[in-house]
């Protein structure tokens, strides 16, 4: 693993809310908190994984975090500098250092421009390169995400989804950026094809020494390609430390019942599975969050303090930090070691 | 069975297939044939396009020579009509049909110039307004409201009957009165647009915003924007007719499809054919535009484009 | 289990597609079968046919789409030569289905309540009151929290796994003998899929309703079924039980697939992959549908289609290999 120097990215208090409110003169006041108190630094070289179901804020976040949203609260600190105290032309200049891969390539791709001109935009609007330099920099890109060269005059539609996928990974890096945010990269794509990305993204990040903040729901994946992980639920960090720590021992019970419910792709493991409590229901609405602890409602252990306090982040292991009143401490029963060992 | 383990080939990306190459002439007259009312409307339009170009050629007469002693002659297969004058001859004895092929001229150029002007104010507008949203669109969109709260047609009479009638004011009155259907709906378009990520991507990327207006947006709402466009020329040489006709438009001796209705009226007891050929021409004209503006609609837009891809 | 007559037996099933621009065989020689009660999976990537198939057992394919060859036989009735009124009589009481996305399978203006009666009184034949009992019953079964407040809400207002319950009630209140479910939980959450899963799981055990399980998800599979069929391209390449096809994957297509998926336990290496994309259905290769993908592949490979080949009671694959 890379050793992890100075911090490139912080994430420092953001809260970031939207507000629903209806009616005549706004009488019935409603706020979606969709990202609440959130702080995460990421260090150069390392791969940050988001994890949390749909609504927990994480593509809020890594909106935030681009520069798309202004926050309500907090700094958002690339290379120890506030992008949100940045003039307008300041913000470009910076930008270039931290790019964004989207989910759906097929929305995130022009239709109408072909892919010489998709890759060569980022490089013309910052004026690095014209003429035969721009062709030979597309051709390198192309290359370099496992494209064809002659593909450039060709236009979106006419590739697969992972094609495409690779075509909007090849004008994020155009820029040469440091920090690459990568919104759900893979949820879109077929399942033989993930694995094909998933790999490109790891080869480019020794190439290039990138770091990636990579928003995921699919756990596997994340895990796959993320040093650290941090679980998002209901627009807070609930748990956050390194992936084996946190796949091997989850403090927070909601980790805990998310790891539980992966599908996982071996029929032995279901056959000597424990019945294990799993959270019930519904994830509470976002614009009337509970009091307290935001998991309680769905919680197996949760007591009366939960309901009144909400817990702080705090140290529960090396590296691993959960925000539980009560976080579990003895390993998972359903991921043993033996029984991943017995996992092919 | 054992299978050997071996090493997975490399990621690289087999090519794609190529999309067969139909040059794009031939493709289009395909989707044109598969459409009996797109081949009809073309077949007019083009029609009256060649009439407009050619009329000096064509017309048998000059279009503004009077001829009393020819006064309202029927067209000739009516009693008393004769080969000379084959739709017969106007109160003051001017030929029907020579007129009609140089109203085609006053027609499409009003309609088209109108339109021009019109579509070139609201994409711009619209495009504005979608794209940078909050207070401009606001100011654009109120705008458009108010412009939509008066009767077009009323407005147009107002302006012309400050300004003083003839065929240029006409194009600039109709021009600026029709914009705001344009803004509407080129606005609604760039909101959806907007959702989709490659705008968000081109401003990641330091694209500016003219930029990302004139690349990114502008070429995603032509088509539906060229389907109004076409739709409005035909609605654009009605409204020319309308205003003509009532002596607000087009300024004998120009020859229009309006004023020559609008002269037949008082005839219409006894000669007919002086209000029903202009009007006649007029319907046609349109018909064809909107068969056209129709089959557009259904090609261009790719909610109805069926023929991407199957299942 | 082989003692059993089958519920369901899918033969040389092949639908295409008579698109403008040429035919498209979506799927291809089908062959399946499904005993009572059995939860089996078919499994595939876009464009492998899945649905297809689905939506010709269900009598759903459309113009331009059309079977062109074999026959499904449900309880030994061939369907597709049922009128549509038989047909639908079929769909009401015996087949039913459940959607990925239940929102679009939800008329926005009505209750849930009242899709919930309206079906039951449908299919039932009983009275409005009684028709009111049986959906409570069922919204209990389906495992709703609070199934008042859930009987009058619009499908908007629910969540999406409240929604996806909903249908299987719907879909279920007929004690139908075949559910199909195509894609039930991939729009929804890993906690609500879980308990979804579950739902299903249960209930068919109960009613001895089969269930036939589309999906692309592994992990789904595994925990689901019994059985499954691995498609590509319009094509079964492999079925097989459970576990033999994650212990012993025969395809190189299943074995690839098993592969490519991350497994939390190996991290650090490069993740095995297939090559290439999927191919459109419209643009199939000769010979072996996935050569142009398999890493085993030989000169045979491209010119010659393989059969689907017995290994044994539950085991075939359609692979040059496994000829002897």
């Amino acid at each position: 693993m890379t050793a992890h120097t100075s911090p490139l990215l912080e994430i420092k208090d953001i809260t970031k809310s939207f507000d629903f409110s209806k009616g005549w003169m706004k009488k019935k006041q409603q706020f979606l908190t969709a990202v609440n108190n959130v702080s995460l630094t990421i260090y150069e070289g390392e791969t940050v994984g988001i994890v949390g179901e749909s609504g927990c804020g994480k593509s809020t976040l890594a909106n935030v975090v681009m520069g798309v949203l202004p926050p309500d609260e907090g700094k958002i600190m690339f290379n120890g500098t506030d992008i949100f105290s940045l003039s307008k032309k300041e913000l470009k200049n910076k930008r270039k250092g931290f790019q964004m891969v989207f989910q759906d390539p097929s929305s995130s791709l022009n239709p109408r421009m072909k892919v010489f001109d998709i890759i060569a935009e980022p490089l013309r609007a910052y004026k690095m390169a014209v003429g035969e330099r721009l062709i030979e920099e597309v051709e390198s890109l192309l290359t370099n995400v496992g494209l064809d060269i002659s593909y450039k005059e060709r236009y979106p539609h006419e590739f697969s989804g992972g094609q495409r996928q690779r075509i909007v990974i090849a004008r994020a890096l155009a820029l040469k950026p440091k920090l690459i945010v990568c919104d759900e990269p893979v949820s879109a794509l077929d399942v033989s094809i993930q694995a094909q990305i998933l790999n490109l993204l790891q080869e480019l990040q020794e190439r290039y020494s990138l770091t990636y903040l990579f928003i995921g729901h699919g756990l596997p994946s994340v895990h796959y390609i993320s040093d650290r992980i941090a679980v998002m639920y209901l627009g807070e960090i609930v748990e956050i430390g390194k992936k084996d720590v946190i796949f091997n021992n989850p403090a927070h019970p909601y980790t805990r019942a998310l790891l539980s419910s992966i599908p996982v792709p071996d029929p032995d493991h279901h056959e000597n599975r424990p019945q294990e409590s799993y959270i019930l229901g519904d994830m509470p609405n976002p614009t009337d969050p509970p009091s307290g602890c935001k998991f309680h409602t769905r919680c197996p252990i949760a007591q009366d303090i939960c309901k009144e306090k909400s817990p702080a982040p705090a140290s529960v292991r090396d590296n691993q930090e959960a925000a539980c009143h009560f976080p579990i401490m003895e390993p998972a029963a359903e991921l043993s070691q033996e029984q991943r060992a017995s996992v092919y | 069975m054992s299978i050997p383990e071996e090493k997975q080939q490399q990621d690289t990306v087999s090519a794609p297939p190529r999309l067969k190459k139909v040059s794009s002439v031939k493709k289009w007259l395909k989707l044109l044939l598969q459409s009996k009312t797109g081949t009809f409307g073309l077949f007019i339009v083009i029609f009256v396009f060649l009439t407009a170009a050619f009329a000096p050629w064509i017309a048998p007469h000059d279009p503004t020579e009077n001829n009393l002693a020819q006064m309202l002659q029927p067209p000739f297969w009516a009693e008393g009509g004769s080969m000379e004058h084959i739709l017969g001859t106007d109160n003051l004895g001017r030929d029907m049909f020579s007129r009609i092929l140089y109203g085609a001229q006053v027609s499409l150029l009003v309609g088209i110039t109108a339109v021009l002007i019109a579509g070139t104010i609201g994409l711009a507008a619209g495009i504005i307004a979608g794209y940078y949203g909050g207070f401009i669109d606001n100011l654009i969109m109120r705008f458009v409201d108010a412009f939509l709260a008066i009767p077009s047609i009323l407005l147009t009479l107002v302006i012309l009957g400050i300004v003083g009638p003839g065929m240029f004011t006409l194009i600039l009155v109709l021009g600026i009165t029709n914009w705001v259907n344009y803004a509407r709906i080129v606005r609604g378009e760039v909101l959806s647009l907007k959702e989709r990520d490659f705008v968000t991507a081109a401003s990641l990327m330091g694209v500016n915003d003219r930029k990302i207006m004139y690349r990114h947006l502008v070429p995603n709402v032509f088509s539906s924007f060229i389907v109004i466009a076409t739709l409005s020329v035909a609605t654009t040489i009605i409204s020319e007719a309308a205003l003509s006709f009532l002596g607000m438009g087009i300024q004998p001796p120009q020859i229009s499809w309006g004023g020559m209705l609008s002269s037949g009226r008082d005839y219409l007891a006894d000669s007919w054919w002086v209000a029903t050929f202009p009007g006649l021409a007029i319907t046609i004209t349109t018909l064809g535009i909107i068969f056209l503006g129709d089959w557009l609609r259904d090609v261009l837009d790719p909610k109805t484009n069926m023929n991407r891809k199957g299942r | 289990m082989e003692s059993n007559q089958p519920l369901l037996e899918v033969e040389h099933l092949s639908t295409h597609f008579f698109t403008e621009n040429g035919v498209v065989p979506s799927i291809n020689d089908i062959t399946f079968s499904i005993a009572p009660g059995e939860i089996v999976a078919l499994v595939g990537e876009s464009g492998s046919g899945k649905s297809v198939t689905s939506m010709s057992i269900m009598g759903l394919v459309e113009s331009p789409g059309k079977i062109v060859n074999g026959r499904i036989l449900f309880n030994n009735q061939d369907l597709t030569a049922l009128s549509y009124r038989k047909y639908q009589k079929i769909r009401r009481n015996d087949i039913s289905m459940v959607f990925q996305e239940p929102l679009t399978a939800l008329n926005p203006v009505f209750s849930i309540g009242f899709h919930l009666v309206e079906t039951i009184i449908v299919q039932q034949k009983v009275s409005k009151k009684k028709a009111k009992a049986i959906a409570f019953e069922w919204l209990e079964k389906v495992r709703i929290p609070n199934p008042k407040e859930v009987f009058a809400s619009y499908p908007h207002e629910l969540s999406g796994g409240m929604r996806q319950r909903v249908m299987i009630a719907m879909a279920l209140s007929s004690h139908p003998r075949l559910l199909i479910a195509d894609e039930p939980t991939t729009a929804l959450d890993v906690t609500i899929q879980k308990q979804i899963l579950d739902v299903m799981k249960t209930l068919s055990k109960e009613l001895d309703t089969a269930i036939l399980f589309i999906t692309h998800d592994l992990g789904v599979v595994a925990e689901m079924v019994d059985r499954v069929m691995v498609m590509y391209g319009g094509e079964i390449v492999e079925t097989s039980s459970v576990k033999q096809l994650f212990h012993t994957p025969k395809h190189p297509y299943s074995e690839g697939l098993l592969k490519s998926t991350p497994k939390i336990q190996q991290s650090d290496e490069k993740l095995d992959t297939i090559g290439g994309a999927v191919p459109s259905p419209a643009n199939l290769p000769t010979g072996c549908k996935f050569h142009p993908r398999c890493p085993k592949a030989f000169d045979r490979c491209t010119s010659e289609h393989p059969s689907l080949i017995n290994l044994n009671n539950e085991n075939q694959v359609r692979c040059l290999l496994y000829e002897s």
